[in-house]
């Protein structure tokens, strides 16, 4: 029997993930080329995939003002590390106890992760809470508000914990003496690693992107600022002086870095998850799919 | 039952929330008694009584907006503090935020009840403040003798209390050029090569002191079409995705524009109309479209944000429309990187001061205060205090700056714009900034603020100069309108909608703004207005 090279169908799929791949990719590709491109040439030809004039002036400016952007590249690759490990920890932990079917207040516990993934308090309560346990202008505060446990992750690893993973397994380590806790060290996270690596990845670039926890919690000491921040805040100081027509506030628009030096920094921030990405992309489609289908 | 259940919870946290939101702290009692500084270094107020071993820490928050260097910051700060504790009983702590963060970080910092005392109040976000309970009504206090001292400042104590809604006095404003008159900022080279210097003199020394060439927009047409003959490939006007309707018209925006006094025919109008279907409006955007289908405005200008600096430097620009004060060709030709000139052009000659011009930024109390009669101490000190005021613009005299032998104020050498460790240059934004150096940037003489002054004095007020409504029980509205106005401004403001869809667009966008609630906010202007007409 003489197989079809491509079905129709194939072709059809393909095609359309092609495009879509493709206007992914073309504005970081634009990003990339506008970061790299002489400022003078961006202001008279605009954005262009094919800058007439080349020019790593704008690299050179993060270097060269060093200090500060290092300073948040630290804030922000530290805050990531143990956030994500955390996060992983302890909404792997959650899970687990929510998929034991025998746990009494089992549909209690699963209401109440339920009803944080729908609600929450809003801002300024929030804002009251934390400031009052005193994580204003620390590290803590990039790290603990909001994004520690996430509801949403907590569920996902449940229902892959309970469809994945046979009940007789636990079954078999309780007869041979097991606690719950050895259960959960020696069988659950093995057996569930693609849904941690793959929730990891997704409590990683949550921190990684946030920019709300410095926003709001970070007023005094601006040195705990993470990549993100430093990027909002310029951008928003640009957008803000722009859209002002009081003349003080417009000349204090001209201190501002040139367009070039912000892509350039946006380009910065994309680069560590672009880079580490790869590497977890195995687990990552692995997670989705198992997750997905069963769950 | 759980439906019940659940539904109970939710209202309670949804309450709570509120309540959080707005609680507010009791403002203090007996604000009138104003503190009594006894020389031997005691203050005492109805709070408390500090000592320069005990005094009052005061936290003052201000916008940054040039960078600073944080050591040399926390520098100034003790070499304030020095001074203050010594004469005032005052350790102030800064908080400076960037003006990007600036509303978030004091609304949360308001309603979280953090320590915080004397801030920027922004006029347009001041009623929403002051109804959450977030701001102290300065009235009592402003009838001592710390209150006269700002008083004298302003001028006036109508001036003092324009930063008042709903007799609230939230700010004092800021001692600035309120008045902006505005015009063009021109390459000079062009302008020899065409013969514009000569035709109107602008190569005048001081032709940005208010006494320079002035003219009017229509005139203006011409000076485009003799760029646009003599050199196709430049944009004789950029105009950028920012709203310059004031510089072509003469409003009373009643802070929003939604609901404006048009005062082009008469200066006592107390008539709220709505500023998009004015002549005056629509004349002018009929203007700037005519310009645009001429080829006269930057095309990409209902979408640009680059700004006037890097289009200039860029070399394809010919002018932009700008505030132009004392002072202002010397900036302009250091960010533009070319030498400029600049020509006024503006609706009347004089300019006018409204609520809007005068209260831009107001000196505040926060309601966290511990102590509001310090805080005021202190805003008294930011009108009448020289030594503080210019500290904490410019440091610390020998460190930070020195002063010339003609009474001006310079970085100390080896400083200058581009590497200094400390200079904030916001005067124009809290406090009485008359009373400091002047800056000596190569433009400006000692009697730099003199200068200003006339000018403020020169101006006309309208009858509603003073008047400033309360928008809070109107804040959707007000989005609504925004966003509205937004959807539309870009095009109409900047000549996109072309000559043939201006009619349509204006038509279009006051049908969005009366669907949006326009005809309510109008009203409640109108009778708040009146209202306080009455008790004028």
């Amino acid at each position: 029997m003489r197989e079809k090279p491509f079905s129709r169908y194939q072709v059809l799929s393909n095609g359309v993930m092609i495009i879509w791949t493709v206007l992914i990719i073309l504005p970081f590709l634009l990003l990339l080329m506008s970061s790299i491109t002489d400022e003078n040439t961006l202001v008279a030809n605009g954005y262009s995939y094919f800058p007439k004039k080349f020019s790593l002036a704008a690299y050179g400016y993060i270097i060269q003002s060093g200090q500060k952007i290092l300073k948040a590249y630290g804030v922000s690759i530290i805050v990531t590390a143990i956030g994500t490990i955390v996060n992983v920890f302890l909404s792997a932990m959650m899970a687990y106890t929510l998929s034991v079917k025998k746990i009494p207040g089992r549909k209690a516990l699963n209401f109440f992760v339920f009803f944080t993934m729908l609600f929450n308090g809003g801002i300024v309560p929030s804002y009251l809470l934390w400031s009052s346990l005193g994580v204003k202008d620390t590290l803590w505060a990039q790290l603990l508000p909001n994004f520690l446990v996430s509801a949403w992750n907590v569920m996902m690893i449940r229902t892959y914990f309970t469809t994945s993973i046979p009940e007789s397994l636990y079954e078999a380590a309780e007869i041979d003496g097991a606690t719950q806790f050895e259960i959960f060290r020696k069988i659950v996270l093995p057996l569930g690693k693609p849904i941690l690596v793959t929730m990891g990845t997704f409590a990683g670039l949550t921190y990684w992107n946030d920019w709300t926890n410095g926003l709001y919690y970070i007023t005094r000491n601006k040195d705990l600022y993470n990549v993100q921040n430093l990027l909002n805040q310029m951008v928003s100081n640009i957008q803000y002086l722009a859209s002002s027509t009081n003349s003080n506030v417009t000349s204090a628009a001209s201190a501002i870095p040139s367009t070039a030096i912000q892509m350039a920094i946006a380009f910065v921030a994309i680069l560590p998850i672009m880079l580490i990405f790869p590497f977890f992309q195995k687990y990552y489609s692995k997670g989705l799919t198992l997750g997905g289908v069963k769950g | 039952m759980k439906r019940k259940l659940i539904s109970a919870i939710l209202c309670a946290s949804m309450a709570a929330g509120l309540l959080v939101g707005c609680g507010s702290k009791g403002s203090g009692s007996g604000g009138a008694t104003t503190g009594a500084v006894s020389g031997d270094g005691v203050t005492t107020t109805s709070y408390g009584e500090y000592t320069t071993e005990n005094p009052y820490h005061l936290v003052f928050e201000f916008i940054e907006f040039y960078e600073q260097d944080d050591n040399a910051r926390a520098a100034v700060q003790d070499a304030l503090n020095d001074y203050m504790i010594e004469n005032y009983q005052i350790e102030v702590e800064f908080l400076p935020v960037s003006y990007a963060d600036y509303q978030t970080t004091t609304q949360l910092m308001l309603s979280g009840g953090d320590e915080l005392d004397v801030i920027p109040v922004f006029y347009s976000y001041a009623p929403s403040w002051v109804n959450m309970g977030g701001i102290y009504d300065m009235t009592d206090l402003l009838a001592t003798e710390d209150g006269q001292k700002i008083i004298d400042a302003l001028g006036s104590e109508e001036t003092a209390k324009v930063g008042s809604v709903n007799g609230v006095l939230f700010g004092f404003p800021a001692n600035k050029e309120s008045v902006e008159l505005g015009g063009l900022c021109m390459r000079a080279d062009i302008c020899d090569e065409l013969g514009l210097t000569e035709k109107y003199n602008l190569d005048a020394p001081n032709s940005d002191t208010y006494t320079g060439t002035s003219i009017r927009w229509e005139e203006a047409e011409e000076i485009f079409a003799a760029v646009k003959e003599a050199h196709p490939e430049m944009y004789p006007l950029y105009l950028y995705n920012s709203s310059q309707y004031n510089r072509f018209t003469e409003f009373d925006t009643l802070v929003d524009s939604f609901g404006v006094i048009d005062l082009s025919e008469d200066r006592e109008n107390t008539n709220v109309v709505n500023m998009f279907e004015t002549d005056q409006y629509k004349e002018y955007v009929t203007m700037i479209a005519d310009w645009y289908d001429k080829g006269y405005i930057y095309p990409d200008a209902a979408t640009d944000t680059q700004g006037t600096a890097t289009m200039m430097k860029a070399g394809n620009t010919f002018s932009y429309a700008t505030a132009i004060k004392p002072g202002f060709l010397a900036e302009a030709n250091s960010a533009n990187g070319c030498e400029c000139y600049c020509l006024y052009i503006n609706p009347s000659d004089e300019g006018y001061l409204s609520t809007t011009n005068i209260s831009f930024f107001d000196t505040g109390i926060a309601n966290n205060s511990k102590d509001p009669e310090m805080a005021f101490k202190f805003i008294s000190a930011l009108y009448s205090d020289p030594t503080v005021y210019n500290m904490w613009q410019y440091g610390i005299e020998g460190t930070n700056y020195q002063v010339l032998d003609d009474g001006t104020a310079y970085f100390v050498d080896g400083e200058d714009g581009s590497n200094y460790a400390y200079h904030q240059n916001s005067g124009w934004c809290l406090g009485n900034q008359f009373q400091s150096y002047v800056w000596n940037d190569g433009t400006k003489d000692a009697d730099y603020w003199t200068l200003l002054q006339s000018h403020n004095d020169w101006a006309y007020y309208p009858t509603t100069y003073g008047f400033m409504w309360d928008s809070s029980d109107y804040s959707t509205e007000i989005t609504a309108l925004t966003n509205a106005y937004e959807t539309y401004r870009a095009t109409l403001e900047t000549g996109a909608a072309g000559s043939a869809g201006v009619q349509e667009t204006l038509d279009k966008m006051n049908e969005a703004l009366y669907a949006a609630g326009l005809e309510d906010v109008m009203k409640a202007k109108q009778e708040q207005l009146d209202e306080w007409l009455a008790t004028k």
